[in-house]
C-alpha cells in the first residue's frame, strides 16, 4: 500500500497560520464564529452552570477553550465533554461550579447514552440497574426552582441520574439505604429481589427491600430483565 | 437503500420539525432528508428512536461537518470508520462533507475554515479523499463552502474543485448559495465557478438563504428565504448542468414544515420551468 501523500509544507504553514490567527484573535470573523459556537454549546448544554457563572466569565471560558484546548472529539455535541475536560485542567472553578458542570454533563450523557432502556418485565424477575444510570455525589439539593447548596456536615448528596424508557432524564435523590441496595444490584449485575433481600438483611428488612425494588422499577432506576428458561438465581 | 431521482427535493433535517415528520402522513413534495451524521452517531434515547422512525419513512442522505478533509493533520480514520458504520446501519449511500478544514494542530475547531487552493495541494487532498472512500466504501461528495477569508493568489475555486474531483473521483455537492455568497463577498464570478465544474461530478445541489449585513457582506446563515438572485443562479445551474437532487437548507428561524416544503416546491418549480423555457 502506498504511503499517504505528505502534507505540502507550504499548505501546513499557510493553513496553520490562519488557524492560529483564528484561535488567538476573537475579533475577526472566524475568531468570533468559533467563540459563539462554543458559547452557544455551553449555554444549551449547561444552563445552570452558565447561569451561575455569568455571561462575562462564560465568554472568557469559551475564549480560553478556543485558544488552547486540544479537542479530539469531532462532533459538535462533543464540545460539552471537551469543555468538562478543559475545566478540570485549565479553569479554576469553585467546587459548586464544577459540581454543576459535571451534574449537567451527566444529564446530557444519560440523555444520549446509546444503551436501550427496556420497559416492563415480570415483577419477580431479576433486576439490574438502568443501563444509563450515573451515580454521583453533589453538594446541592435539587429544588422545584433549580438547586440550593446542601447544608450540614454531610453536605454531599447521592443521586442517581438515568433515562427512562420514554426518554425522560430523571435525577433521583438516594437515601443511605438506597445507596446500599444500589451498590448490591450494581455489584451483582442482575439479581433476584429475594436474593437482594437476603444479601442486605443485616441492614434492611426484607419487606423494605422488596418494596424498594417495586418502587424503583416504577421509577425506572431498576430494570426487570427478561427471564431466561431455567434461570433461577 | 433508496436512490434519489434527479428531480428529488429534500430538506435538511431540523429538530424543529422532526415530530411533525413523524406524526403526519408522508409529506407531499418532500422526497428525502439530509442529516449531519455527527449529530446522530453513537447516540441513543429519543433522538435514536426518531431517526429510526424517519429512516423507515424517508430516504436519508448524510452531510457531515467534521471530516476536515482539508486539514494538515493525519485523517481521523477512527471517526471515518464510525461514519461508515452509521451509513451502513441506515442504508445511506450518499455521504458528503465540505472542502474545508475543521481542525488544526491544536485540535478540532468546531466550524469550517477555508483551505488554500494551490495546485500543489491537489495531490495531497486527492490522496485523503481516496483514503476516506476506501474506508467508507462510498464516493465522497464535497461541497464548495462559503468562505470569509481569501488566501492571496489562490487558484479559482471552480478550477481547483474540478481538478480535485477529476483526480480523486470524488463527487461535488454544488451549494448554489455559497457560490453566490463568494461572488458577492470576494468578486469571484459565480457563473464561471459553476461552469468550471465537470458536469458528471455533480451529485446534488444545496440552496439556502443568507443574511446581508449593513456593509454589504453576505453571510451564509440558512436563516432566511432564498432570494431571487440565488434562484436565478440556480436556473443558470440547471440550464448548464441539468437537474440533480435539490436540498433546501434552513437552520435558523425555521418556519413551519408546511411552509418550508412550500418554499422547496416553489424553488424546484422555478428552476425546472426555467430549464424547459431555455432548453
Amino acid at each position: 500500500m502506498p504511503l499517504p501523500e505528505a502534507t505540502p509544507p507550504a499548505m501546513a504553514v499557510e493553513l496553520g497560520a490562519f488557524c492560529a490567527q483564528v484561535r488567538g484573535d476573537g475579533t475577526g470573523f472566524y475568531g468570533q464564529l468559533l467563540r459563539e459556537n462554543v458559547g452557544d454549546a455551553l449555554r444549551s448544554s449547561f444552563p445552570l452552570f452558565a447561569d451561575r457563572m455569568g455571561l462575562t466569565a462564560l465568554d472568557g471560558a469559551a475564549d480560553a477553550f478556543v485558544v488552547e484546548h486540544p479537542a479530539v472529539r469531532p462532533q459538535f455535541h462533543g464540545i460539552a465533554t471537551e469543555f468538562v475536560a478543559f475545566a478540570h485542567t485549565r479553569l479554576s472553578l469553585s467546587p459548586v461550579l464544577m459540581a454543576l458542570l459535571e451534574y449537567e454533563w451527566m444529564l446530557l450523557a444519560a440523555e444520549i447514552d446509546p444503551a436501550r432502556v427496556q420497559a416492563g418485565g415480570m415483577a419477580d424477575a431479576r433486576v439490574a440497574l438502568n443501563p444509563t444510570v450515573r451515580l454521583v455525589l453533589l453538594p446541592f439539593d435539587l429544588t422545584q426552582d433549580g438547586w440550593a447548596l446542601a447544608q450540614g456536615d454531610d453536605a454531599q448528596r447521592p443521586y442517581a441520574i438515568f433515562r427512562t424508557p420514554d426518554h425522560a432524564v430523571r435525577t433521583l435523590p438516594l437515601t443511605h439505604q438506597a445507596c446500599l441496595l444500589v451498590e448490591q444490584v450494581r455489584d451483582a449485575g442482575a439479581i433476584l429481589p429475594t436474593t437482594l433481600a437476603r444479601l442486605t438483611a443485616a441492614h434492611v428488612s426484607g419487606r423494605e427491600t422488596l418494596a424498594w425494588v417495586t418502587q424503583e422499577i416504577a421509577s425506572s432506576l431498576l430494570c426487570p430483565l427478561p427471564e431466561t428458561p431455567g434461570e433461577n438465581s | 437503500m433508496r436512490s434519489l431521482t434527479s428531480e428529488a427535493r429534500g430538506l435538511g433535517l431540523r429538530p424543529e420539525f422532526i415530530t411533525d415528520l413523524i406524526d403526519v402522513p408522508l409529506v407531499s413534495g418532500l422526497d428525502f432528508l439530509e442529516i449531519a451524521p455527527e449529530n446522530w452517531m453513537n447516540i441513543g434515547g429519543r433522538k435514536r428512536d426518531q431517526l429510526d422512525q424517519l429512516a423507515d419513512r424517508y430516504p436519508l442522505i448524510a452531510h457531515g461537518l467534521s471530516l476536515s478533509i482539508g486539514d494538515a493533520e493525519p485523517l481521523n480514520l477512527s471517526f471515518v470508520r464510525e461514519i461508515r458504520s452509521f451509513l451502513d446501519a441506515y442504508g445511506i449511500e450518499l455521504y458528503s462533507d465540505h472542502l474545508s478544514a475543521a481542525r488544526d494542530s491544536t485540535g478540532y475547531l468546531y466550524d469550517l475554515v477555508p483551505i488554500p487552493r494551490r495546485p500543489e495541494n491537489v495531490a495531497y487532498l486527492a490522496d485523503r479523499i481516496a483514503q476516506v472512500q476506501d474506508v467508507t466504501g462510498r464516493r465522497l461528495v464535497l461541497e464548495n463552502i462559503s468562505a470569509y477569508h481569501e488566501y492571496p493568489g489562490q487558484m479559482p475555486e471552480g478550477d481547483f474543485l474540478a481538478e480535485l474531483a477529476l483526480r480523486s473521483g470524488c463527487g461535488i455537492l454544488l451549494d448554489i448559495n455559497n457560490a453566490y455568497v463568494n461572488e458577492r463577498n470576494h468578486g469571484a464570478d459565480a457563473r464561471a465557478f459553476v461552469a468550471a465544474l465537470p458536469n458528471e461530478t455533480i451529485a446534488y445541489y444545496h440552496i439556502a438563504g443568507h443574511l446581508e449585513l449593513a456593509d454589504g457582506t453576505i453571510l451564509d446563515t440558512h436563516g432566511t428565504p432564498v432570494v431571487d438572485a440565488v434562484i436565478q443562479l440556480a436556473q443558470d445551474v440547471w440550464r448548464l448542468h441539468g437537474p440533480r437532487p435539490l436540498l433546501l437548507e434552513r437552520d435558523n428561524f425555521v418556519p413551519a414544515l408546511g411552509d418550508l416544503v412550500h418554499d422547496l416546491t416553489a424553488i424546484g418549480q422555478a428552476v425546472r420551468e426555467s430549464r424547459h423555457a431555455f432548453a
